[in-house]
């Protein structure tokens, strides 16, 4: 008797319902869009930054996050490296050498015998090029010259190696692709660290603080160079799935057992980078808020002005003997009738909108720099919380918004509202 | 009150006796400042290195002029051997004999590492003297917390505002008997300490009464340590200007 009466009222007055039904959609769908959105951006970004260098799990030797010590290593990284290939979900991995160094050239249109004058100091990574180039795609930022190749330098200390350095560091060098330089660092054994380079290319990240201190030689060269045979400081790991990390962060901690090892995954150590996505993302949240806020505004302005209109209704109910009570759930029925109807709609246009976004995202032109890295479009994302969560919002307005209302439905005198309205 | 007006001038006839005995602090300081240095100077020391994953000790000749001229060539171990390093008034080279190539240590690096050691480039390079770059007086015993030994007494020195150090004060202890610094403990601005040198082995070399052995102890790297032991010292023999050139950095011979 209830429903069925609140059933017929929604489509009693079609202008009416249409308007909140218009109120309530137009609040989910924006809900929903800004919350996929959101994720599928604030996911691209981390995916962006993540697949281009530091990967999204990494393994070290224990405390070296804190205290990057050279002495830090891990020790069996190609046995780490055959544990690692065996875990579902991990895409590929790169081992990795850290050191620091001072790099000199000459200066140009000085001869052979002249002084390594332009000197820097520059953070040097051995990196396998195989590895880091399935990882990273590493070449891709390489924009002059060409990528790394294995060299005699990797089986002979006293040959030449081949370095890429980053654009800003070959500026502040005054070098090119083709120069020599001398690379002057220490070794894991204390002993002098120096060899010549020709510069085979010039790296860019798009950050110009990293590549201005950022140089790349190949793993085998950098083991020998430091005296790190069989070590190396790093292993980046690398997933598709940004969902699984936590989880694979501790299978892959689990697995490593007995080894010295730490396994951490991107929020720890790219913790500003972390910190900055929370932080965006607390104000992106409290935008959505605002914005279900007026949606929940608009659904109580129409469901109030349908009471209003519908006084000399409900006085000629409670003059034919209905309870108050009856009125207000009658009336919390009617708006949760409407925003059921809301939902679905609202779910099939937030779908449709998202399908387009994530397909074809928006241009950033210009292109944003977020902490260094350059996006160029922005995607979004469809998960559940596109949906739970506007649904619940549109809902729970629905049902707290119409009780005041209802309330004062409910209250109406029969005698004076049938004879002034 | 008779006891405590006896310890009053206990006291007061006290003070004048240790006050007596403390030399001049201008000429104090002016002899710190000589001890090592001189118009030239010729010295092979040995140099050994501590950390908590290797030690190493490097051989190495050194030939200085005035403040502002250094010039240090390594003779051993063999991997180091020919690298030598030259300093004129604040600019530095390495020579690197593995690629045959000298390098310019650009400002950026020179708070970094000598050869490994706990000494940095700025060691090297400084030619600051105490009597320029600080003011100094004497500290009290009772201000300073360390252990004294008997005889000695303790200066501190705060460098001047246009000294640029990464310190912000140097206590040194001297001994009485023939004015031999017997350690030096740097501070930062927190009052922590960031190193202390020790000397010790005081002989007869060259002609002077010095210290042969100084040992760096950083504070802040537990396990690390750099002894350097001067094996020979001649001063004021007469150093050749020739011996601060590039050419000579880039001959690899040891003169």
């Amino acid at each position: 008797m209830l429903a069925k009466l609140a059933w017929r009222n929604v489509f009693r007055q079609r202008r009416r319902t249409l308007l909140t039904l218009l109120t309530m959609t137009g609040g989910f769908v924006l809900s929903s869009v800004s919350i996929g959105w959101m994720d599928g951006s604030y996911g691209s970004i981390i995916m962006f930054f993540t697949n281009g260098s530091t990967g999204q799990i990494q393994v070290h030797g224990r405390g070296y996050l804190d205290d990057p010590s050279m002495y830090t290593t891990i020790d069996d990284y190609q046995a780490v490296g055959t544990a690692l290939d065996s875990v579902p979900g991990v895409r590929t991995w790169a081992p990795r050498i850290h050191a620091g160094a001072l790099l000199a050239v000459r200066p140009a249109g000085t001869g052979a015998g002249a002084v390594f004058s332009n000197s820097a100091a520059a953070s040097v990574t051995g990196i396998d090029p195989i590895l880091e180039e399935s990882a990273t795609g590493f070449s891709s930022r390489i924009v002059e010259g060409e990528m790394l190749a294995p060299s005699a330098a990797d089986s002979s200390y006293s040959a030449v190696g081949r370095m890429i350095v980053g654009r800003q560091l070959a500026i502040v060098l005054e070098a090119s692709v083709g120069d020599s330089l001398v690379l002057l660092s220490q070794a894991a054994d204390g002993g002098s660290a120096d060899r010549k380079y020709v510069i085979s290319g010039i790296h860019s990240t798009g950050n110009a603080d990293q590549d201005r201190s950022s140089c790349y030689i190949t793993l085998s060269d950098a083991q020998l160079l430091f005296a790190l045979e069989g070590r190396v400081h790093e292993i980046a790991v690398m997933t598709d799935n940004l969902g699984i990390v936590d989880g694979l962060t501790d299978e892959i901690s689990a697995l490593m057992g007995e080894r010295d090892l730490d396994v951490d995954s991107w929020k720890t150590f790219a913790r500003e980078f972390y910190n900055g996505m929370k932080a965006d993302e607390t104000q992106l949240r409290i935008t959505i808020f605002i914005i279900v806020l007026v949606a929940a505004m608009g659904v109580l302005n129409t469901i109030l002005m349908m009471v209003l209109e519908r006084r000399r209704e409900f006085g000629v109910m409670k003059a034919l003997g209905t309870r108050p009570g009856f009125i207000v759930r009658m009336i919390v029925l009617e708006a949760n009738i409407m925003g059921v109807l809301s939902v679905l709609a609202g779910a099939v246009i937030s779908t449709a909108v998202l399908l387009y976004l994530s397909r074809h995202g928006l241009v950033m032109d210009p292109p944003i720099d977020y902490g260094g890295t350059v996006f160029r479009e922005m995607i979004a994302t469809i998960n559940p919380a596109c949906y739970y969560v506007p649904a619940l919002c549109v809902l729970l307005t629905a049902s707290t918004v119409s009780i005041p209302p209802a309330l004062k439905a409910a209250h109406t005198r029969a005698a004076k509202t049938l004879r002034t309205v | 009150m008779k006891c405590a007006a006896c310890l009053i001038i206990l006291a007061m006839t006290g003070i004048p006796t240790a006050e007596d005995t403390r030399p001049d602090l201008d000429e104090l300081v002016e002899h710190l400042d000589r001890l090592y240095r001189s118009d030239d100077s010729y010295s092979e020391m040995t140099m050994t290195i501590e950390t908590p994953n290797w030690t190493r000790t490097l051989t190495m000749k050194a030939w200085s002029r005035g403040t502002d001229r250094t010039f240090i060539r390594i003779l051993s171990p063999a991997r180091d051997a020919g690298m030598a390093t030259l300093r004129i008034d604040d600019q530095m080279w390495n020579y690197l004999p593995n690629t045959n190539s000298t390098v310019r240590v650009p400002p950026s690096m020179m708070s970094g590492s000598w050869m490994g050691s706990d000494i940095t480039n700025n060691d090297i390079v400084r030619e600051i003297t105490y009597e320029e770059g600080y003011t100094y007086s004497y500290l009290p015993d009772s201000a300073f917390s360390g252990d004294i030994d008997q005889g000695t007494v303790i200066i501190e020195l705060v460098p001047r505002r246009s000294t640029a150090v990464v310190w912000s004060s140097i206590v040194i202890a001297i001994r009485l008997d023939d004015l031999i610094p017997l350690w030096e403990r740097y501070y930062d601005s927190g009052g922590d300490l960031i190193r202390t040198i020790t000397f010790s082995e005081v002989q007869e070399m060259g002609g002077r009464t010095i210290p042969t052995v100084m040992e760096v102890v950083p504070a802040d790297e537990e396990g690390n340590r750099t002894n350097i032991r001067w094996t020979s010292a001649e001063f004021d023999r007469g150093v050749g200007e020739d011996t601060f050139t590039l050419r000579n950095l880039q001959s690899g011979g040891t003169g």
